[in-house]
């Protein structure tokens, strides 16, 4: 017989390294024409780091995100931003980055008062030109800004670091202390249908929610999102290095499963947004807590179809029809 | 076996090259022709990274004769469109879908889904998964790939795309921009390490040890030298600087000194002209062990007799948290749930395997590699070779995924340290066997777990024990560790915690960085007892989580007040509305 069920699970997920140091760096340059360079060594496996980096300048900046070029990949060129671990990039190189673009953000503005006759403060740079706040046809483009400020001799740069606000370690006796500066938050409801005569799972659907503080790119949370669920699924359900007297006895992608596109389900994400004040533009991290979850609503929803609680993962098929049979057993 | 001409069309241009019979048609590709898009994931036919079109059909071109193809038809990534400006409406779409991340697999994808599309111009889902279910994808989770293809297929029949995101009216935050470097990822342009040659360049091959815990009586390296091909046979004592290395602490040698404790343990590194040469070389270093005891579970490791995997102990870290007063909280409890969970040794198994080029520039070593720790490298590898940290150079090429298995040092150091002694280009790149024995890989936890609560459904007291097998070397296991024990309750307030968290150095492969970070395996023990609490106390899943859910002004397993930014409650009460309350479990 085929029995469905839903689990629920909740995980939060503390952004950076834990109670420790784990800054990053960014250079920002302006050029002449308004376009603008960011070196900031994040690396980007293709989560995404450069084009929300790229982001973040381009909106502090006041400038289309097109004219950014980002420089991450080079240790002659971009500067330290620690390792991509901890789901930090978004949260501490985009603060580096935010930091960086609003020194160099300072001469444009300075320059713009100059031109406009206005003080800097009731200027606000967006879309390619710097205007009054209080009257946004009083403007100048920011091309234009910079070739003045070429002109005069002024170069148009910024430096900025950021490490998160955890000032010390934890107390080695009780683990007391803040390890965190920021947390991410996701909830996640698994269905499962399990085939009670074999003990095979199938999840039919995934709904995901996580609170990233403030979205900077909604489909790259997204990819991060559905990328982290699927490695949920697979740590549920079916990925185990299997090793004898040391030895790993599974070393090739026939026998070390992975789930593929059918395994997955249909992912439905839900990105909720309470903006995390020292993150930049309230964001926080993103890419470990979708993976976090999953597996527990996965078991939850076992439970839930056939009343059996499985205590150790892979949940296989064998282990549920174990299970079934031994609850059976104490029924009869 | 005798090298023969062949003609080989590829992507309607004939090639003449000259191949021997076993030469297979993914290195003909690569390496006679250049064509790098189609990449090698496993070697085995297995991934479905290296998969061309011959005469319309996806084909594994790794496991593929290169003379079989002659007289048919190869299509590669290439072929499909190699202008960024011309793309194929699969290419396309898979940029704008955000089908894209790493891109290692996505050629591979791009072209299963030609097959599809060009035999079937209406697919419905399931048979848009199952043309691309023997293309491994590690970052996607397959959903936008899937999206992407079924947007192509409109888009051949003539159909007008479908609406756009909504985007904000300013500014460049909350826009969803697509990756810059997804276009040379769907063109097969991207360069990843392997893609990559320098004039002159050498291999490199690592010996590794076959046993688990071993004393190295003797390395004879003599017959391996004895082609002059081989250009360097390697050990510690090569290593002009430090031998020692780890994230967080220097417990791991390059090149084993005198004894090795896990199966895979580097002990010596060859670097000669052709990879055939590598292996030659590899097979005649002679090392003469003695077995030593070794030990692979944490709890048999934590005895007092148990054979030591360091002189220090075994027991590599122990976090404890001690919040509140756990007696008190436990008396306090009307409910009491006990259980004990355990969890697997998991592999990244992202679908590039590791990969560096070294050479020297003027005086400076400059390492091409995939990473998610560059400057990392750069201070290890600086202090391997003796040189100021300012005299490397770390570049990263386009990166075939990573998920924390890419942060410890792999391929790279081997590369640096033959291209520093030969003076040549020196490439190196692990087969995905090597991969897998020897990356870090996701702790396998032993969690024992004593919640208490009262009877409407509030946590009292949490007791949690944590034993963590964390094989031969600390790499960033006892990180991964303390993350454990500060999430180890979930996202729930509690008074009173208690948590003791052992990090266990055994004989057993070494446990690092995994995405999640020791999270993962805590959520299933702590969210199946808050379902049992609410059980207990006739709550539905959603109110019990509700009740004891961390909110602004909440105190913390580790007692952090917090003050902002929390958005747990959000998250329950979205997906609930979401995908409960439409399934008749109507309480909520």
């Amino acid at each position: 017989m085929k029995k469905r069920g839903r689990g629920i699970a909740c995980t939060y997920f503390g952004m950076g390294n834990t109670a420790k140091a784990n800054p990053s760096s960014a250079f920002v340059e302006v050029c002449e024409d308004g376009t603008a360079i960011v070196r900031c060594g994040a690396s980007d496996l293709g989560q995404g780091s450069d084009t929300a980096l790229r982001q973040i300048a381009a909106h502090t900046l006041g400038i289309d995100a097109e004219r950014v070029t980002m420089v991450s990949n080079d240790t002659m060129v971009a500067p330290e931003a620690g390792v991509t671990s901890a789901s930090r990039q978004t949260y501490v190189s985009g603060n580096a980055v935010r930091i960086a673009s609003e020194q160099a953000r300072e001469f444009l503005l300075k320059e713009a008062a100059e031109g406009l006759g206005y003080d800097a403060v009731d200027l606000e740079a967006r879309d390619g030109v710097i205007f009054l706040k209080e009257r946004p046809d009083a403007k100048i483009t920011i091309e234009e800004i910079c070739g003045r400020l070429r002109a005069k001799g002024v170069l148009v740069a910024g430096a900025g670091t950021f490490t998160p606000p955890t000032p010390e370690a934890l107390d080695p006796e009780t683990g007391l202390g803040i390890p965190y500066g920021a947390y991410s938050y996701a909830t996640q409801i698994a269905e499962v249908e399990v085939d009670t005569e074999t003990g095979e799972v199938t999840v039919l659907s995934l709904t995901a929610a996580q609170d990233v503080g403030r979205a900077i790119n909604p489909m790259a949370i997204e990819g991060q999102i559905e990328g982290g669920v699927a490695q949920g699924v697979g740590y549920a359900l079916m990925e185990e290095v299997v090793v004898e007297d040391g030895v790993i006895v599974n070393p090739s992608f026939s026998n070390l499963l992975l789930p593929t596109a059918l395994d997955v389900p249909p992912i439905q994400s839900i990105i909720v947004e309470v903006p995390e004040p020292t993150g930049p533009f309230g964001a926080k991290g993103t890419g470990e807590p979708p993976t976090c979850p999953t597996a527990a609503a996965i078991i939850n929803a076992i439970y839930d179809a056939v009343g059996v609680l499985i205590t150790s993962t892979p949940v296989t098929a064998e282990k549920i029809y174990m299970a079934l049979k031994k609850k059976q057993g104490k029924e009869e | 076996m005798s090298p023969r001409k062949i003609r080989l069309n590829v992507n309607g241009i004939v090639n003449e090259i000259t191949v021997s019979e076993d030469t297979l048609l993914l290195d003909a590709l690569r390496e006679h022709l250049g064509l790098t898009g189609a990449k090698r994931g496993c070697g085995k036919g297995e991934c479905g990274a290296c998969t061309v079109l011959i005469d319309d059909s996806p084909v594994m071109s790794c496991i593929y004769p290169a003379i079989k193809a002659e007289g048919r038809s190869v299509v590669t990534i290439e072929g499909i469109g190699d202008d960024e400006k011309v793309l194929h409406p699969l290419q396309r779409q898979f940029v704008e879908k955000g089908a894209v991340q790493c891109g290692f697999c996505t050629p591979g994808l791009i072209l299963s889904s030609k097959a599809l599309l060009d035999r079937n111009a209406r697919p419905n889902e399931l048979e848009i998964r199952t043309a691309i279910s023997g293309n491994l994808c590690r970052c996607t989770g397959y959903t936008k790939v899937v999206e992407a293809i079924g947007a192509a297929a409109g888009e051949l029949r003539g159909e007008a795309a479908s609406s756009k995101r909504r985007e904000p009216a300013s500014g460049a935050i909350g826009r969803s921009l697509t990756r810059i470097d997804s276009l040379g990822k769907v063109t097969g342009k991207a360069v990843f390490t392997d893609d990559m040659t320098l004039p002159r360049m050498l291999f490199a091959g690592v010996l590794r040890s076959p046993h688990p815990s071993a004393r190295i009586v003797s390395i004879d390296r003599a017959a391996a030298l004895s082609h002059p091909g081989i250009r360097a046979v390697l050990t510690a004592e090569d290593i002009p600087g430090s031998n020692r290395f780890g994230i967080i602490v220097k417990d791991q040698p390059y090149l084993a000194v005198d004894r090795v404790r896990f199966v895979g343990e580097a002990i010596a590194v060859v670097a000669a002209e052709t990879k055939e040469l590598v292996q030659e070389g590899l097979d005649k270093i002679r090392v003469s062990y003695e077995a030593l005891p070794a030990v692979f579970d944490p709890w048999e490791a934590m005895k007092a007799d148990a054979p030591k995997v360091h002189e220090g102990g075994n027991i590599q870290h122990h976090r404890k948290i001690r919040k509140g007063n756990i007696e008190e909280g436990l008396a306090r409890a009307d409910i009491v749930i006990e259980k004990t969970f355990s969890s697997q040794t998991v592999e990244h198994a992202y679908i590039e395997p590791e990969a560096a080029l070294a050479h020297m520039d003027q005086g400076q070593m400059v390492v091409y590699c995939c990473s998610q720790a560059p400057h990392y490298y750069r201070n290890e590898i600086a202090a391997m070779l003796a040189f100021p940290i300012s005299k490397v150079r770390i570049i990263r090429l386009a990166t075939g995924g990573g998920f924390g298995g890419k942060i410890e040092l792999s391929a790279q150091p081997y590369a640096a340290l033959c291209s520093y002694i030969t003076g040549k280009p020196v490439k190196y790149v692990f087969t995905r066997e090597e991969s897998v024995f020897t990356s870090t890989k996701r702790h396998a936890f032993d969690m024992h777990y004593k919640f208490g609560a009262t009877n409407d459904g509030r946590l009292t007291a949490a007791h949690v024990t944590i034993v963590s097998n964390g094989g031969a070397y600390a790499s960033y296991g006892p990180a991964v560790l303390t993350r454990s024990a500060t999430m180890a309750i979930g996202p729930y307030e509690c008074p009173n915690v208690h948590v003791d968290a052992y990090e266990v150095y055994t004989n057993y492969p070494i446990g690092g960085a995994m995405r999640g970070f020791g999270a993962p395996q805590m959520s299933p023990c702590h969210e199946a007892i808050i379902d049992e609490i609410g059980r207990r106390c006739g709550l539905s899943p959603i109110e019990v989580r509700r009740r004891n859910m961390l909110r602004p002004g909440s105190s913390t397993t580790t007692d952090q007040i917090l003050e902002h930014g929390v958005g747990a409650l959000e998250t329950l009460e979205r997906t609930s509305e979401r995908a409960w309350r439409s399934s008749g479990k109507e309480e909520i």
